[in-house]
């Protein structure tokens, strides 16, 4: 449990919809979010560019024995156990390294994920946001504040544990946010369903991006590209 | 904007030209201005080490060798004799002010900025940090990785006021737990007696080490509970008050 006995203390922000402690204690140390759940949510409150930010750490140790008689390793994720007889301990390692992910998503107000990940957002509850992504990602829960301006998400898996924030970007309507983290530039806008953006690698001789109508973020490689957003018919 | 680079806006919306090696301000996204991040904050940090390195003595060398790759191991002739985490398992909480100019007071000193019309930058005497800003302007994050140090950082704007009654309504918490140190155990072959001690400990003469294990644990936690008008606490946490 997160709590201990007595008076916990946390920092409440401005909106009083996110609370954050950190705590180091002598045997473990930890980040709590608390998130204020929205009385309602729709996909239209999720919809719109946001900044993905974390950490994400292993979550166990191994270790690897070797054992002299049969000439073979032992590994072994318990900390209680240890050399036995005949074994050396030869090797410790987290199964997964930390790293701090980032990047940016979209979410359209008809669901479509895009960017960093791709897939499908869904709203389970006013208080859980589940995007189904593409890949390896699977099926992430996200828990929104009650003014839907930061999510929060937690996911334990294959030896890694990670905690992600993702903070709404604030975009104008048919307007851009560039973004130059990371590999190549990439685009943020608020997606519609009659919005799509547009491509021209000289002015005038404009083409669809594919599958960018009811996107919200689109990453260029380009070395030079016009880029442009249109409204069009909804589908 | 840099040279080679063009931008204009046209009523069906912003056309953006893209090149390599340029960086864009084109002024079109909601612009982030310094002033509005004014106010009192409270910035709370989680740190972790990237990694472990793990020290080998060659018996027949004497030398020690040190490995930071997690897929090494003791080869013939070697003993494990030790390891270590690469940096430090900590938490940072502190109180900082921004002034309407950016001028930062408090547990860090320095000059706040807003990079890119959408970042909230940070230049401290002695290094700078990106923030990312939410819409709402009073939740900022970062993630970063400085060496062999992870950290990720959440800064909340105080509410200028506060009741117990602000808080009711449906809570989750989502809590992320990290070990502090590791424990390391050692057996002398001599005595055929053991020891334990910290990762800054070291394996001594005629020692192995036997068994490693964290002190602390990896442990994540999502809860909800509900807080009443009047600070009642009810759900996965019952607190009264």
């Amino acid at each position: 449990m997160f709590l201990g006995e007595g008076i916990e203390t946390f920092q409440a922000n401005a909106s009083m919809d996110f609370m954050v402690r950190a705590l180091g204690e002598t045997e473990d140390q930890r980040l709590t979010t608390i998130i204020k759940s929205p009385t309602s949510t729709t996909l239209a409150d999720l919809a719109g560019a946001w900044r993905l930010t974390g950490l994400l750490t292993p979550d166990r140790l191994v270790e690897n024995f070797w054992i002299g008689m049969t000439q073979q390793s032992r590994t072994s994720d318990q900390g209680v156990d240890f050399a036995q007889t005949d074994e050396q301990l030869v090797d410790v390692y987290f199964p997964e390294i930390a790293e701090t992910p980032y990047g940016i998503i979209g979410i359209s107000e008809t669901g479509a994920v895009s960017g960093l990940a791709t897939g499908t957002a869904s709203v389970a509850s006013p208080s859980r946001v589940d995007l189904n992504l593409t890949g390896d990602d699977g099926m992430l829960s996200f828990y929104p504040t009650a003014n839907h301006n930061v999510m929060v998400g937690l996911t334990v898996d294959g030896g890694e544990q990670e905690l992600i924030l993702l903070l709404r970007v604030p975009v104008e309507p048919m307007k851009m946010v560039l973004d130059t983290e990371g590999e190549g530039i990439g685009l943020i806008w608020q997606g519609r369903s009659d919005v799509k953006l547009q491509k021209a690698s000289t002015l005038g001789s404009w083409s669809d991006v594919i599958a960018s109508q009811g996107q919200s973020a689109y990453r260029s490689e380009a070395m030079v590209e016009f880029y442009r957003l249109i409204q069009v018919a909804a589908p | 904007m840099q040279t080679g680079t063009r931008s204009k806006v046209t009523p069906n919306g912003m056309i953006l030209a893209l090149g390599c090696l340029m960086a864009i301000a084109s002024g079109a996204e909601a612009q982030l201005q310094v002033s509005e991040l004014a106010g009192d904050w409270t910035y709370s940090e989680i740190s972790v080490p990237k990694d472990i390195t793990e020290t080998y003595f060659n018996v027949n060398t004497e030398q020690n060798r040190t490995s930071n790759s997690s897929s090494d191991f003791a080869k013939v002739g070697e003993i494990f004799v030790d390891t270590f985490f690469r940096a430090d398992f900590e938490v940072f909480s502190g109180g900082i002010n921004v002034a309407s100019g950016g001028q930062v007071t408090g547990a860090e000193s320095g000059q706040l900025s807003v990079g890119r019309g959408v970042y909230a930058d940070l230049a401290l005497s002695d290094d700078r940090i990106r923030f990312l800003v939410s819409s709402g302007k009073d939740v900022m994050a970062r993630g970063s990785t400085e060496g062999d140090e992870l950290q990720l950082g959440i800064v909340v704007k105080k509410p200028t006021s506060m009741t117990t009654a602000d808080l009711a309504g449906n809570w989750t918490f989502i809590d992320f737990q990290t070990p502090v140190d590791l424990v390391e155990t050692y057996f002398h072959s001599i005595n055929e007696t053991t020891r334990q001690g910290d990762s800054s400990d070291f394996a001594r003469e005629n020692e192995r080490l036997v068994d490693v294990y964290l002190k602390g644990c990896f442990e994540s936690e999502i809860g909800s509970f509900a807080i009443s008008s009047g600070g009642l606490v009810t759900g996965d946490v019952n607190v009264s008050g």
